[in-house]
């Protein structure tokens, strides 16, 4: 074992810590935002941006990203370092808004069943699904670089809350570009991917961020 | 038993004060603290293994291993050994999943190679093509062959000799076997 320490002594090179925290976490808050105003800036808003935003479903819909994207961004940024005890809850606090956001979508789909049939016809003819997995490419790329410059201890979190960031950095995007606001098209092609994504992001975690 | 009070006693400060130095590029400094979090590892591990578990040593350099390539994470505003445990205790779920995948695979050091051989007569007679068939194997499992059952040695001294750890001394044992077996009773 001394050979093997002597050889890890004489393999030492100066280096820079990692960057704090909160440095990180602002640094995805800001990819997010890049990206999210980047997306329907080069395609273009939807139609009716201006009425939206002054509708409370919208609004809802557009805050539980937001808070999802920076709890996520800070909780990616603590589950890099190990021994931070906290790590373990971040994941609960970071999906949260993205519960509470699913909880008012279903509500809103079982309380409005003329609307989600209409909205059967949107099924078929919109791609936000695929477009937002398309879309969500580019932040899970950045997200992986991020996290694999790290040490996460946590694989399975570390996987559903990368899967969850990229997703919801892409969901955004397509919140502010896509026109069709019907419950189920909400329901089936906007919130239905980052359920996925945390679904796969947790079965992948560990094969893809073990180190 | 006495070093390994005398690691669990180093001040907090400590371990900052060497792994600020280890940032700057201190050998002297950095060897010291893999000396002593050795330390702390293998009384952190004994916890968890059995006692004189083989295991313990390949755990040990893997964690050491993790530790030098996760050294950049270390923030100086918090305790060392609560990162350090954290590294030892990610090395040893991960290295005890990858050996249960592994485990079907295991061989011992006491492998009877001349029950495998059947007879003495199937011996004397397979002599040769025993030769040609270990030729034939790839090197690292001829290597290991001729280690293991021609010169006599453990499966630790191999390893020592080779730098692979043990748990791959085995598995190339175990697979250089069956590749002789099948050449072998394919011949016959």
């Amino acid at each position: 074992m001394s050979e093997f320490i002597e050889k890890l002594s004489e393999d030492l090179k100066p280096f820079k810590p990692a960057k704090p925290v909160w440095f990180r976490s602002l640094t995805l808050v800001f990819i997010a935002i890049f990206l999210c105003l980047g997306y329907p800036a080069y395609f273009g808003f939807r139609f009716d941006i201006m009425e939206k935003i002054t509708e409370f479903s919208f609004l809802l819909e557009v805050f539980s990203l937001i808070f999802t994207i920076v709890f996520t961004s800070i909780a990616i940024s603590y589950v890099n370092i190990p021994g931070v005890r906290t790590s373990k809850y971040l994941f609960i606090t970071s999906t949260l808004p993205y519960l509470i956001w699913g909880l008012t979508a279903f509500f809103g789909l079982s309380s409005n069943l003329d609307a989600s049939v209409l909205g059967l016809s949107h099924f078929t003819i919109s791609s936000c699904f695929v477009d937002i997995l398309w879309f969500a490419i580019l932040p899970l790329a950045i997200v992986v670089f991020t996290i694999r410059s790290g040490a996460p201890t946590l694989l399975l979190i570390t996987g559903l809350l990368a899967g969850v960031y990229s997703v919801s950095v892409a969901s955004l995007a397509q919140e502010l570009y896509c026109g069709y606001s019907d419950p189920w098209h909400i329901v089936s092609q906007h919130f239905f991917p980052i359920a996925l994504s945390a679904v796969l992001g947790t079965i992948l975690g560990r094969l893809v961020f073990r180190w | 038993m006495v070093e390994e009070k005398n690691s669990q006693s180093i001040d907090k400060k400590q371990w900052i004060i060497w792994m600020e130095l280890v940032q700057n590029g201190d050998k002297t400094a950095y060897k010291e603290l893999l000396t002593k979090s050795e330390v702390l590892v293998r009384n952190f591990l004994r916890k968890k293994l059995q006692h004189n578990s083989p295991h313990l040593e390949d755990i040990v350099q893997e964690v050491l291993m993790a530790l030098h390539k996760a050294k950049h994470t270390f923030d100086l505003s918090r305790p060392y050994t609560n990162w350090l445990y954290t590294i030892a205790r990610y090395k040893y779920v991960d290295y005890l999943r990858k050996w249960s995948k592994t485990e079907k695979y295991e061989v011992y050091s006491d492998f009877d190679f001349d029950s495998f051989l059947a007879t003495e007569e199937l011996k004397l007679e397979l002599d040769d093509d025993l030769e040609n068939a270990i030729s034939s194997l790839p090197k690292k499992q001829r290597e290991t062959v001729e280690m293991i059952n021609l010169k006599g040695m453990s499966i630790s001294e191999v390893s020592k000799q080779t730098g692979s750890t043990e748990t791959a001394i085995r598995v190339s044992a175990h697979r250089a076997y069956k590749r002789l077996k099948k050449i072998l009773t394919g011949k016959s």
